[in-house]
């Protein structure tokens, strides 16, 4: 669960940050597999429940991490705080509604995902269940994310 | 008017209009029958105010010339005596009284009937014989009494109108020796019927025949409630006019309402010349107040019946009428006993074909039966059935559609539908009667019955050309024309079915009512079955969900660390294979676990229960032991609280599974406090009995303490997860036992799980003896 500095690619841009709300260890350890692996610059905080994120949101970081994150990867079938309440309290926050964030889940349900879009996720991805389709993803993600639309600062 | 005017020779004139014969004065005729003689005396010195013709003949004296006479200077001082002493008796008891009269130098002895009316004294005198014939009365008096003896002791053994009166007419016509005796009976519209009838081999039978009302019109109808007996002597007589019309003191003709020679209506005496009939008497049966019918007695020439003979048919007929009275009363008793049998009966097969439809129509003689119709029309859940003669599903339909339009009740009975839904074309034949059932389903039950000319055999009914009246006598217009007659009866009742009688309407309230229970059960079931098959639908969707969703996180580990393998096997670097290759096996099992589970909560739905009485005790001391070691891995203890009910009736084995997931948990996620006791207990209340688990771990919040019973609602932190069905299913036995699960919080902080059994055996005693509890493994084994 420490943070991942990647510095393969060019530093143009400061590297972004990602939270990782992810309570299946195989699926985190896969993820930041991929991140680590990716070409751009970037930095992971791990979380495994809602409880856990939302503390981590809104100020129980440790120093060094003083910023809040550019990115939220969320899990959406969390224990004690589902994916879905975790994203609608983010919203409904005046400062962390700007925070981007990504649902990640294998749920490819209707209902899921227009939940999701009604509570104003930014995006709505199907985990795939094969090694290279994953990367992939992450790689179009932070790309994506990264380079072509990046967030907004927020941290003033 | 004068009763002269009202006195139209039938001889004179040949047609009579029948319609007006409601409106002659029966009761003043101004004439008697001449067989006997009339004398009006007015008191106290008996002085004769007015007497009929007759007197001539039978006195030998001419009615003129009695008038302003006392009745002691003609009859004598035996008769005067005689008279007086009958006044003198309360009531007319005395009847007939012995009267002896000196006629030309003979003595002749008289019946002498004494009645009083206006303020008057009417004195009759009839069968005139020699004075040495007086002891004949006694055999006759002897007749009599064997006759009432007889016909009472038969009268006792029959318990029908039919067979009562039949007894009646043989032994009337036994005792008087009439051609014909008839039991007649009125029914409500004034038309009556031959009940019973004894006659002569030669006579045509008119047993079972039906006579419009105009042959008995209602002024003879409330005539004949009041004076019990007539008799006509000699249809061909010439009436003996009392002189003078008017009687002096009232200024008004004589009322002969209860004279007993009082001279009958012409247009009577020619109803009965056309039938061939000399001689006629009648008996009143009375009901109550009301006239019942009569004994009705013809003889093809004249016959004369002395007054004591005529006394004793009067007693038969009140016998008789107290017999009917009693005979109808428990046909009654019984016609309603028998109906509601046949209703008991139909409701039966309805519960035993589990249709309304189908119980009805089981044996359709049972339906019409019920309310006496001849067809009916079934309509249940939108299909129409028809039995016995009903019109077609159309016109029904059409006629129910105007009975929505007339908002008539939701029971409707009447007797002409041509006149109360004229436009819905109804067809006499079948359903000229209707009775109608309705539910607000918009479902039916239609009885009918046809025109009531179709089913009557009517005396001279032009469709029974069989039966015919004989024809008028020789020598006199036929005035009475039995077939108009029936024309007009016909006219009358044309597009009438018989009435619906008060009794078939309640009967018909009654099937309703039993209806409508049967109705709303039906719906009910049928509510209830959606809702589950809407809970069915619910579970398997969420099933679905769940295979698509959960079964595919580590399915996508299971890739995902397999596809890291190989590229570190690849590139020869081996430092992280053994944990992604745990990876895989973790997910696979996690994976292999969830199945099982899944497929257990799937089973759940489709094991057949089988509850018994398990004993708890027992059962908490099994679990300790199966428990044991997996407690003191966390150094905890399992503890059986006074309050754990001694028994449940439950299925076992998943009970036992219930426990089992209750437990998991709790050594799972509720034994790292300081406090690690979980208990066992519960509560009986009401026949409930509830069964807890408490535990002082962290506790459930508020807000998760519904969602946490749902499939794959997980609350456990990260690295202790379970398979997300454990609480599922504790949810899903509950709600298959009738219960419910939920959790509450353990005072002083943790979780307490309830498990509630309701509609358990108040006492104990009825369900037997416990069962020994559960063996373990193999209950759990036994769910597949």
């Amino acid at each position: 669960m420490t943070p991942v500095n990647s510095s393969t690619a060019s530093d143009r841009q400061a590297p972004l940050s990602f939270l990782l709300v992810e309570d299946d260890d195989g699926h985190a350890q896969l993820m930041m597999h991929a991140l680590k692996r990716g070409r751009h610059p970037l930095t992971v905080r791990r979380v495994a429940d809602g409880d856990e994120a939302l503390a981590y949101l809104t100020g129980e970081r440790p120093e060094e991490e003083a910023e809040l994150p550019d990115m939220i990867l969320l899990d959406l079938n969390l224990p004690r705080v589902n994916g879905l309440e975790v994203l609608r309290r983010l919203k409904a926050d005046e400062a962390l509604r700007m925070i981007p964030v990504v649902m990640m889940t294998t749920s490819d349900a209707e209902s899921d995902r227009a939940s999701a879009y009604r509570n104003y996720v930014n995006s709505y991805v199907v985990k795939p269940s094969e090694l290279e389709q994953f990367r992939r993803l992450v790689e179009d993600l932070t790309d994506y994310w990264g380079t072509w639309n990046r967030p907004a600062p927020i941290n003033n | 008017m004068t009763a002269t005017a009202e006195r139209p020779n039938p001889s004179a004139s040949p047609a009579i209009d029948l319609s007006r014969c409601h409106e002659e004065p029966i009761h003043i005729p101004g004439a008697i029958q001449p067989h006997g003689v009339l004398l009006v005396l007015a008191e106290p010195g008996l002085v004769i105010r007015q007497a009929s013709r007759s007197t001539a003949d039978l006195l030998g004296v001419e009615a003129e010339k009695l008038l302003g006479v006392e009745a002691e200077l003609v009859l004598g001082e035996v008769a005067r005596d005689a008279i007086r002493e009958g006044l003198a008796t309360v009531g007319e008891a005395l009847n007939p009284l012995r009267i002896p009269v000196k006629v030309r130098g003979e003595t002749v002895v008289f019946d002498g009937v004494l009645h009083r009316t206006e303020g008057l004294v009417v004195l009759e005198l009839e069968n005139p014989r020699p004075e040495g014939q007086t002891a004949a009365a006694d055999p006759l008096l002897d007749r009599h009494y064997r006759l009432i003896q007889e016909t009472v002791a038969r009268l006792v053994r029959c318990d029908s109108v039919e067979g009562i009166a039949e007894v009646v007419a043989e032994k009337v016509r036994e005792f008087l020796g009439f051609d014909r005796v008839m039991v007649y009976k009125f029914e409500e519209d004034g038309h009556g019927w031959v009940v019973a009838e004894d006659k002569a081999e030669d006579l045509e039978p008119y047993l079972g025949l039906h006579f419009p009302a105009t042959d008995i019109p209602e002024q003879a109808r409330r005539l004949y409630a009041t004076n019990w007996l007539r008799l006509i002597a000699d249809v061909g007589y010439a009436p003996s006019p009392i002189v003078p019309v008017s009687n002096p003191a009232t200024g008004r003709p004589l009322d002969l309402g209860k004279s007993v020679l009082r001279s009958v209506s012409p247009v009577h005496l020619q109803y009965l010349k056309n039938m061939g009939v000399g001689s006629s008497m009648s008996i009143s049966l009375m009901r109550g107040d009301q006239l019942w019918g009569l004994i009705a007695c013809h003889h093809r020439t004249a016959k004369y019946v002395p007054y004591a003979a005529r006394l004793a048919c009067v007693l038969f007929g009140t016998v008789l009428s107290a017999q009917i009275v009693a005979a109808e009363q428990s046909l009654r008793t019984e016609e309603r006993a028998r109906k509601r049998d046949l209703l008991a009966a139909l409701l039966q097969d309805i519960s035993r074909h589990g249709s309304v439809t189908r119980g009805l129509l089981d044996e359709p003689e049972k339906l019409l039966a019920l309310v006496g119709a001849t067809g009916a029309a079934v309509s249940f859940s939108g299909d129409v059935s028809l039995v016995g003669q009903a019109p077609g599903p159309d016109r029904v339909e059409r006629i129910l559609a105007h009975l929505d339009a007339a908002k008539v009740p939701d029971i409707y009975a009447t007797d002409r539908l041509g006149v109360e839904l004229p436009d819905a074309k109804h067809d006499e034949a079948t359903a000229c009667g209707l009775l109608v059932i309705r539910f607000p389903s918009g479902d039916y039950l239609a009885f009918f019955r046809p025109e009531v000319v179709r089913t009557v055999r009517w005396a001279g009914n032009p469709h029974q050309p069989a039966v015919e009246r004989p024809p008028a006598v020789a020598g006199e217009p036929p005035v009475l024309s039995p077939r108009a007659s029936f024309a007009e009866w016909a006219e009358t009742v044309r597009g009438r079915s018989a009435p619906w009688d008060p009794a078939e309407l309640q009967l018909a309230q009654e099937l309703r009512n039993a209806l409508s229970v049967h109705i709303l059960r039906q719906e009910a079931e049928l509510a209830k079955l959606n809702r589950q098959l809407a809970a069915k639908n619910e579970e398997m969707s969420q099933f679905l969900y769940t295979i698509s969703h959960d079964l595919k996180s580590p399915l996508v580990t299971c890739r995902g660390f397999i596809g890291l393998l190989r590229e570190d096997l690849a590139e020869h670097r081996y430092d992280e294979v053994e944990d992604f290759a745990r990876r895989v096996d973790d997910a696979a099992a996690h994976m292999g676990r969830m199945i099982e589970d899944l497929l257990h909560l799937y089973r759940l739905g489709r094991s057949a229960r089988s509850p018994r009485p398990i004993d708890l005790r027992q059962l908490a001391s099994e679990l300790r032991e199966e428990y044991a070691v997996r407690l003191a891995g966390k150094g905890a203890e399992l503890v059986a609280a006074p309050d754990l009910p001694e028994r449940v009736v439950a299925d076992p084995v998943a009970l036992k599974r219930t426990l089992d997931n209750l437990l998991t948990n709790a050594i799972k996620y509720a034994c790292d406090g300081p406090v690690r006791t979980l208990t066992l207990g519960g509560s009986v209340e009401r026949g409930e009995v509830r069964i807890y688990l408490r535990d002082h771990g962290p506790g459930v919040p508020a807000e998760h303490r519904e969602r946490i019973f749902q499939l794959f609602q997980r609350l456990a932190p990260a690295g202790m997860e379970g398979s997300g069905v454990g609480l599922a299913s504790v949810a899903k036995v509950m709600r298959l036992h009738g219960g419910r699960a939920w959790v509450d919080e353990t005072p002083g902080g943790g979780a307490t799980f309830w498990l509630a059994f309701p509609d358990q055996p108040r006492s104990w005693a009825a369900v037997g003896g416990p069962s020994g509890g559960t063996g373990g493994e193999t209950a759990a084994e036994g769910v597949s």
